[in-house]
């Protein structure tokens, strides 16, 4: 426990003595981090994007006003047994109206005009959802056929299915590009870090021949350099937790007016999935870095 | 690894023993060529010759720092010719070095460049506390404890090293001209202080140019000359 916690110090010291270095060293590492979770990040908008898009697609079927109710269930059950059917939505005839008339209240012909008919002209309608853009087709394609002619009016249909598709285009894009981006910054990292303890074995190396000289230990004269490791990683990481909760903070209420009324935080989604990403970004940091700063060691500290 | 049984092989009958080494470094160069060594415990053996005639390389190989390229080396019943690299520490904390040019860390104070040996080796507070004044009593710095290398004189901050050398009570203290940088009366102290550890019981390897001292001490000369054994005397003087 001694050795331990005076390797711990002696590792304080590393940082400490070359402290110009040990900060380019963690600024590297939180630029990569920073990269790192901009993927995250931009990962989780457009997978929120997408979802939204896909939830205001639908597929609405316009019944006759005469269409006999056994008829409509009939359709209704149709659609309802397709696998690729989220939700079918019945409206009534009279909650249609009630919807039509609220949505042109501002309009006195429209109103002038029911107001003159003297009976609901509008028909009940089936508001399909499924799982998938794509799966719409099938669904219209059942509905069109001469049976149901005389019952449905109109069907409408968004197709979606190219929006989404672009969408996730310029996902894969902006993903791909942060990973090179990323890539880059690692391995740019990975060369600061070996450089820093590189320097570090060169600033000490008449200590640590001292070390040898009195009978110190090798995991004693190595153990300091992963001290040296571990706390750059550790800084790193909170430093990048902190600037990204700020800078979420600065920028989530602009980004959850991009989505309007669909539900989507930024703070939220990292606030959920915080511990695994940063646990697994903290793991794969100490990995690298280790690796770096153990290939510096074997080759500029043989002890 | 070696544990407490094997340490006490110290007490053999030869403290350092090599036999027919040789040590040849890459592109030729002979360091030492067929020596045949045996220091008993307790004894103090100077080892005289010309620069470069493989003083250096002698000490090397008993402290492990490199390996003969034929024969071998026993250090108190411990064959280290083929040393593990994690048993080298370990004999280290058995063979106190000191050098001409001190090896001291500059900013670190008398008692903190003593109590360094020890905290590298694991010892606990409270036995560097109690060790530490002791053999800075021995080496007459107990009052020169806070202090930095840079303001202590050549003498004490070889008495510092020496100091050093002792906290881990070793059986063998090998020194490589330590008295190189010092004048006539450290030099005296310096030799001083090695005849009182000597008589402690510890092995002294003492390398050194001075002529003067070889010729006071009084004690077994070895002379190398091109890599090899030319003199031993028991009770020699430097005759080169």
């Amino acid at each position: 426990m001694t050795a331990f916690l005076r390797a711990i110090k002696f590792g304080l010291q590393n940082v400490w003595r070359n402290f110009g270095l040990s900060v380019t060293t963690i600024s590297i590492l939180v630029v990569m981090l920073m990269s790192v979770n901009l993927i995250f990040a931009i990962s989780a908008m457009t997978g929120a994007a997408i979802s939204s898009v896909k939830d205001q697609v639908d597929v609405s079927v316009f019944f006759t006003p005469d269409a006999p109710q056994s008829r409509i269930d009939e359709v209704q059950k149709v659609v309802g047994g397709f696998s690729s059917v989220k939700e079918a939505q019945l409206k009534s005839p009279e909650q249609v109206l009630a919807e039509f008339t609220t949505r042109h209240a501002d309009s006195e012909a429209i109103q002038y005009s029911l107001k003159e008919l003297g009976k609901n002209p509008l028909g009940a309608t089936l508001i399909i959802r499924t799982y998938e853009p794509g799966q719409y087709r099938d669904i219209v394609k059942a509905l069109n056929i001469p049976e149901y002619e005389g019952v449905i009016e109109s069907r409408t249909f968004d197709d979606t299915t190219d929006i989404v598709s672009r969408i996730a285009i310029i996902t894969d894009r902006a993903q791909m590009i942060a990973w090179v981006v990323t890539i880059i910054f690692a391995v740019i990292a990975f060369m600061i870090v070996a450089s820093s303890i590189r320097v570090a074995i060169f600033t000490q190396r008449e200590e640590i021949s001292i070390q040898k000289l009195v009978g110190a230990g090798n995991w004693f004269i190595r153990a300091p350099f992963f001290v040296e490791v571990l706390l750059y990683c550790t800084l790193a990481m909170i430093l990048a937790i902190v600037i990204l909760y700020f800078g979420i903070t600065v920028t989530d209420p602009y980004i959850r007016t991009l989505f309007g009324t669909y539900q989507f935080s930024l703070m939220g989604y990292f606030m959920t999935q915080g511990p695994l990403l940063f646990g697994a970004q903290f793991a794969s940091l100490i990995v690298l870095c280790s690796l770096s700063g153990f290939m510096s060691m074997r080759r500029f500290l043989r002890v | 690894m070696h544990d407490a049984a094997q340490i006490n092989l110290w007490y053999t009958r030869c403290m350092i023993q090599l036999r027919n080494v040789s040590k040849t470094y890459p592109g030729g160069t002979v360091g030492v060529r067929d020596v045949h060594l045996a220091v008993k415990p307790g004894e103090f053996v100077s080892i005289v010759g010309m620069s470069g005639t493989g003083k250096s390389t002698l000490i090397r190989l008993i402290i492990a720092e490199e390996k003969p390229t034929r024969g071998q080396v026993i250090i108190g019943g411990w064959d280290i010719t083929n040393i593990k690299q994690r048993e080298i520490p370990l004999l280290r904390r058995q063979i106190g070095v000191i050098f001409q040019d001190f090896k001291l860390l500059p900013k670190k104070t008398v008692y903190e460049n003593v109590s360094f040996a020890l905290e590298v080796a694991g010892a606990p507070s409270h036995r560097i506390r109690e060790v530490v004044p002791q053999v800075l009593a021995v080496v007459g710095l107990d009052n020169q404890m806070h202090r930095y290398p840079h303001q202590i004189s050549g003498g004490e901050a070889q008495r510092v090293a020496i100091a050093r050398a002792l906290v881990h009570r070793p059986k063998i203290l090998v020194a490589d001209e330590p008295t190189g940088n010092l004048d006539t009366l450290n030099t005296a102290d310096v030799i001083e202080i090695l005849k009182k550890i000597n008589e402690f019981g510890t092995t002294i390897l003492l390398v050194t140019h001075n002529r003067e001292v070889v010729n006071r001490l009084k004690r077994r000369v070895i002379t190398i000359d091109n890599g090899t054994i030319v003199s031993d005397q028991k009770s020699g003087k430097y005759v080169l």
